[in-house]
């Protein structure tokens, strides 16, 4: 049975963060204020005590230090304001808390736009986060291709991989010098 | 289906799978071959489809097709074989660029170098052509099934399920570790990454695929079989020149940073690995025995011999400088400048009896009878005589073989055998060795081919250099002049030896200096100069310089060549000098 609502096309996703404009990011206030705008219209029946948490996220404070990249919250907040999120119900309580984890949830805070991958991980961790899947996509699909650009799962596979490698030189070096080592006792003896 | 109705149908799929590509895109029409007889002939025994990029060129099966049950993919077969004219390798240069960065980051299985490219540049172009067009190549790897139980097939199949999103399991079967999960993660992001950069990306992917390798050559081998569509793709190939390596440094993908963004603790052989990037980040030339070796896994059916002449032939191109000529004096045309009187007494045919009557005179023989005037008038762009070049290649044990290992001699002598044929010179080149090695061409010849085979040859014996050569080249006056030039090292000092006649070499010696109406050259590998203070302090070198310093007495010119850039100074001088040469400095000075 499903359990996730369906959301927009990822390739319409794609599009709108490669178009994310060019220039300084908001901060301060002026970034509480746009996530209160979008929570709220995202999801009329939010209330003044949902929205309280964000007001501690250190961008929000009058102190916060300007980033030169976009951060992972930032992007999202570009993401979330695509129209096509307007059509799917969502809950003020969940679009909180992904806003309020959006910096942690990707290895980078600052996602490259131009990798392909770090768009995908972006767009699929925003979905997953308001219990939607991608236009066209099964429940099962959406969570194995989430797990499939997961920067956790992918730390875990590449340590394991590299792990592998530094196994597999050591005992390819120890072999190189056994057979150094024997051609220069062969030619000892001759 | 009939031959016929296929045949159509494949004729439409392929101006389908051409504008995949590119609406301007032109190939010629592939070579449709319809049972495995027509394959086997064709050169086309393992695959069901491949490549040729010297006639540029697709082969299909379409027997082997059917058989595979592939019939209904045609549009994905041909769009990806025109993939690899049009994107990787595209081309003879790429594929042969990409079989030595692959060779390099394979070490003890750089025979599998061919099988890598291929399965490499495949992903390339089927994840092109997934994502890009409405080729479902998906369903081709859903249908192929693998020969055994290779690792590096699962790992493949695994990339792809990564690269196209397809549901865990969709292409493989068995059960993946995480291991090959981060390998498979890291292959996908190759090939989103290195895109463009393909071959940095075959650097990586060699590198990720090594254990593979290692661990199952055999099964790996027999699961790739079928999809071998470039292993042959350099058939035919003649040569376009040394293969210049693009600065790249041999690295495990997983410390790569534009692929994975994890931090890297430094490893104690790190400082060591720095060191051999940055040597190899210079951007490198192939050595004749790699040259050969990548060669041969492109296809290319030649020998090692072929090779060298091939590589030392385009290694020199660049730097063809004009062959020495001599000018001679040229017949002119005599110029009436006027007249003047005929004498009694000169010869009555001189007279000019119009100019003699125009005068308006009564003839009156030394009085009034004119006879022309002429002069001789210099001709300025008089015609220029080539000379002829005679070369002598030391080929004993103390030289490289120029087969193995790049010879700065052998460069120098085909160096000279290219500019003087340009030239339109004749060449003869002895290669030389022992009392019994001795190889030359057929006399002074104008083929370019042959002077460099002998040129690049080997024997790597004694020295002793072949007098009897020299004494029969210049029994007699040459009608045309020959530079004769020797590439040795010391051991040119046999040439002051008997012959086998017991003639004295140094009498043989001078005859050739003053039978060649050229000059004489010593182009030698030393490893210091002839007055240098290494020479005056060994009593021992002192000796061995004493018949070099006698043959320049005797007028040979004596050049030290030690490196790449001596061997162009040289070249460069030589031409130079003769080439403003008039007939009357013809001794070179």
């Amino acid at each position: 049975m499903s359990n996730l609502q369906t959301g927009p096309a990822m390739h319409r996703l794609h599009q709108r963060l490669l178009a994310y404009p060019e220039g300084s990011a908001p901060q301060g206030q002026d970034l509480l204020a746009l996530m209160h705008d979008l929570v709220y219209l995202l999801s009329p029946e939010v209330t003044g005590a949902e929205l309280a948490p964000l007001a501690r996220l250190p961008q929000c404070q009058p102190d916060a230090i300007p980033a030169r990249r976009p951060s992972t919250l930032i992007l999202m907040l570009w993401l979330l304001t695509d129209p096509v999120f307007q059509k799917p119900v969502l809950n003020a309580a969940e679009l909180v808390g992904l806003l309020l984890s959006a910096d942690t949830l990707m290895a980078g805070a600052y996602p490259d736009l131009q990798d392909e991958d770090q768009r995908e991980e972006l767009i699929r961790l925003t979905l997953n986060g308001l219990r939607l899947k991608p236009q066209d996509e099964t429940d099962t699909q959406a969570r194995d291709r989430l797990l499939m650009v997961s920067s956790s799962e992918r730390a875990r596979v590449i340590a394991a991989s590299r792990a592998a490698e530094e196994r597999a030189e050591a005992i390819r070096q120890a072999l190189a010098e056994k057979r150094a080592r024997e051609a220069a006792d062969k030619y000892t003896r001759e | 289906m009939s031959n016929q109705a296929s045949l159509a149908h494949w004729k439409k799929e392929w101006q389908s799978a051409l504008r995949l590509w590119s609406d301007h895109l032109q190939l010629q029409d592939p070579l449709w071959l319809f049972d495995f007889g027509e394959a086997k002939e064709a050169g086309l025994t393992e695959s069901f489809a491949a490549i040729r990029l010297t006639s540029q060129r697709v082969l299909v099966n379409l027997q082997e097709v059917a058989e595979r049950n592939l019939s209904d993919c045609s549009l994905e077969i041909l769009a990806h074989e025109i993939g690899h004219h049009v994107y990787a390798p595209a081309n003879m240069t790429q594929h042969l660029q990409l079989l030595a960065v692959i060779r390099q980051a394979l070490p003890s299985v750089e025979h599998l170098g061919p099988m890598v490219a291929n399965v490499y540049t495949d992903l390339l172009i089927n994840n092109h052509l997934q994502r890009n067009t409405r080729c479902r190549m998906d369903n081709v790897y859903q249908r192929l099934k693998a020969v055994g139980e290779s690792q590096f097939w699962a790992l493949y199949m695994r990339i792809y399920e990564r690269l196209w999103q397809l549901t865990p399991g969709a292409l493989t079967a068995a059960d993946i570790s995480a291991e090959m999960e981060g390998d498979a993660w890291l292959g996908s992001r190759i090939i989103k990454v290195y895109s463009k950069d393909w071959l940095t990306g075959a650097s990586r992917f060699a590198t990720l695929v090594l254990s593979y390798l290692i661990n199952g050559e055999k099964e790996a081998q027999d699961a790739f079989a079928a999809l071998s569509d470039t292993a042959e793709a350099g058939l035919g190939h003649s040569g376009a020149g040394v293969i210049q390596l693009p600065a790249i440094s041999v690295m495990h993908p997983s410390k790569d940073p534009n692929l994975a963004d994890l931090p890297h603790p430094p490893s104690p052989g790190s400082e060591s690995e720095d060191t051999d990037n940055k040597r190899r980040a210079a951007g490198q030339a192939l050595q004749p025995q790699d040259y050969y070796e990548v060669m041969r896994a492109a296809g290319v059916d030649l020998s090692p011999h072929d090779a060298a002449v091939g590589y030392y032939r385009d290694a020199v191109r660049a730097y063809i400088l004009p062959f020495p000529t001599q000018r001679l004096r040229g017949p002119s045309e005599p110029q009436r400048e006027g007249t003047e009187i005929w004498q009694v007494g000169e010869d009555l045919a001189e007279i000019d009896w119009f100019a003699t009557l125009l005068a308006g005179r009564e003839p009156i023989p030394g009085i009034t009878t004119h006879k022309a005037v002429y002069s001789q008038e210099e001709i300025e762009d008089s015609p220029h005589q080539v000379c002829d070049l005679d070369l002598y290649v030391d080929s004993s044990g103390s030289m490289p073989n120029p087969q193995q290992c790049i010879s700065y001699p052998a460069l120098a002598g085909a160096l000279l055998c290219l500019s003087a044929l340009r030239a339109g010179a004749s060449v003869q080149v002895t290669l030389w060795s022992g009392p019994h090695d001795c190889l030359t061409t057929d006399g002074f010849v104008r083929d370019e081919v042959s002077a460099l085979r002998v040129l690049t040859g080997f024997f790597g014996h004694g020295t002793s250099f072949p007098l009897k050569m020299l004494r029969t080249t210049y029994a007699r006056p040459r009608l045309t002049p020959t530079q004769v030039v020797v590439l040795s090292d010391d051991g040119i000092t046999s040439i002051f030896d008997n012959d086998e006649e017991g003639t004295p070499g140094a009498k043989i010696s001078a005859l050739t200096l003053s039978h060649c109406k050229g000059a004489g050259h010593w182009v030698l590998d030393l490893p210091y100069d002839l007055d240098g203070p290494e020479v005056q302090q060994s009593h021992w070198r002192k000796k061995a310089v004493e018949p070099i310093l006698f043959g320049q007495q005797q007028g040979w010119h004596v050049h030290r060549v030690s490196g790449l850039e001596p061997m162009l100074q040289f070249a460069r001088a030589f031409s130079t000098q003769y080439y403003h040469a008039d007939a009357n400095s013809q001794d070179g000075d």
